[in-house]
Order: structure tokens, then sequence, then C-alpha cells
């Protein structure tokens, strides 16, 4: 069993495809990623589609076993009006 | 300090040319008029279904930021409290108008309640919705938000 996991993430700003180790924890691949995107430093969500649901950053992906292809969203948090 | 069409232009071709798949996720229509430098996206809420057409002007692009307006999808109205959203953590103000740095509307010498911003700054005030595809999606996410946004501001 390969000990890495390969998605693709999209954000507003293009799609990238990565490979992590299965014990990543969501909050390094949100970083990879927001790097890659060429986001500033912030608070970002990392969403799965199907199940819907928001990945906790302390969390390993293993733990949400995901399947190698699958594609996560990547956005900014929304912050407020001002 | 006007920017050519054509440099505008080509800022918003290449903002768009990464929202494909946010456009089939949520079922957008985009129009982009590069004539008239006019951009009009139409949105569901995934909330109540209800329809927001939303028209960014983007004239002097990115020296500004975009003229953001919002168009009624049945009267055509539009800078009225019936064609905007409530809620939305408060970017939705009911003047009406998108209150945020991103929205030329919002600084006050365009009719805004912003004073206190340098429109010469925008991009840096929130750098991670400063792309007109964050803008959209962050739209998106205010009008999906069942838990700040609550319909059409007015009826």
């Amino acid at each position: 069993m390969k000990d890495t996991i390969e998605v693709t993430i999209q954000s507003a700003r293009g799609s990238t495809h990565l490979t992590f180790e299965k014990t990543t924890k969501v909050a390094e691949v949100i970083e990879t990623a927001r790097q890659k995107f060429g986001f500033e430093p912030g608070t970002f969500i990392l969403r799965r589609q199907t199940p819907d649901e928001v990945l906790a950053p302390e969390r390993p992906l293993v733990s949400y076993h995901i399947e190698s292809g699958e594609t996560l969203l990547l956005v900014p948090e929304m912050g407020s009006g001002v | 300090m006007a920017v050519a069409k054509a440099v505008s232009r080509a800022h918003v071709e290449r903002e768009l040319a990464t929202i494909e798949p946010w456009v089939a996720r949520h079922g957008w229509s985009v129009i982009w008029d590069d004539n008239h430098l006019l951009l009009l996206v139409r949105m569901w809420s995934a909330v109540d279904c209800e329809r927001y057409i939303f028209e960014f002007t983007v004239d002097d692009y990115r020296e500004l930021p975009p003229s953001i307006e919002l168009v009624h999808p049945e009267t055509g109205e539009a800078e009225t409290r019936r064609s905007y959203p409530a809620g939305g953590r408060s970017y939705f103000h009911g003047k009406p108008v998108i209150c945020a740095p991103w929205n030329r509307k919002a600084y006050q010498a365009y009719g805004g309640p912003h004073s206190d911003w340098a429109m010469v700054d925008w991009v840096t005030y929130r750098p991670n919705h400063s792309r007109l595809g964050d803008m959209l999606v962050l739209l998106q996410e205010l009008i999906d938000d069942d838990t700040n946004y609550t319909g059409r501001m007015e009826r």
C-alpha cells in the first residue's frame, strides 16, 4: 500500500496536483497549497467535496480516508465586511 | 492615472481563466463584455435558491478595484435593497453596497461609507481577496452561508 496520497487542490487562483505522505497534517497541506497559489499568509479552509466537510487543520490526511486523486477546495477564510 | 483598456482587459481575462471549475460547480452564468469592461456573474444561493447578479465594472483595473453593483434578476433594477442579499457577515451593507476594500463603491469618493481607506492601497487591505476569482468565490460563500445569509435584503 502506498504511503502517499495524490490530491488535486483547487482555489480561485487555479488548480494544482500535489502528493503528500498520508500522515501529513491538513495544516501542512494548506500551507503548501497557499504558497503554490501565491496567497498571503492567513487563515484558510480546506474542504472536501464528497462528503462535504471542512478538514480540521490538526488532523492527518489519512484520518479522512481521502482517496488518491480526490479534489479538495482551498479558500481563504471569509472574514467580515468593514 | 487611467489604465489602458487593453491592460485592464488582460488583467481580467487572466484572472477569469482560473475560475472555470467554480463556474461549473456552482452553475454561474458569466458574461464578459470586453468592449465595455463589464463583467456580469449570476449566482444562486444554496440556502434559498435566490438568484443574484453581480455586475463588475473594471475600467482602470487593477489601479482601482472593480466597481461592484447588484442587479435584480427579474426587474433589472440596480443599487436597490431589493437587488442585494442580506447578512453576509457585514459585507452586504444596508446602504446598499458591498462593504469591502475590493469594491470601489465602498469608498467615500464613490459614494460609499469609507473615508478611512486609501484606494491606492486596495490590494493590500485584503490581499487574499484581491483578484476577481477570489471575490467571486467569496460572494458565493456569503450567499451559501446559512449561519449569516438571510435572503434578499428587501422584497
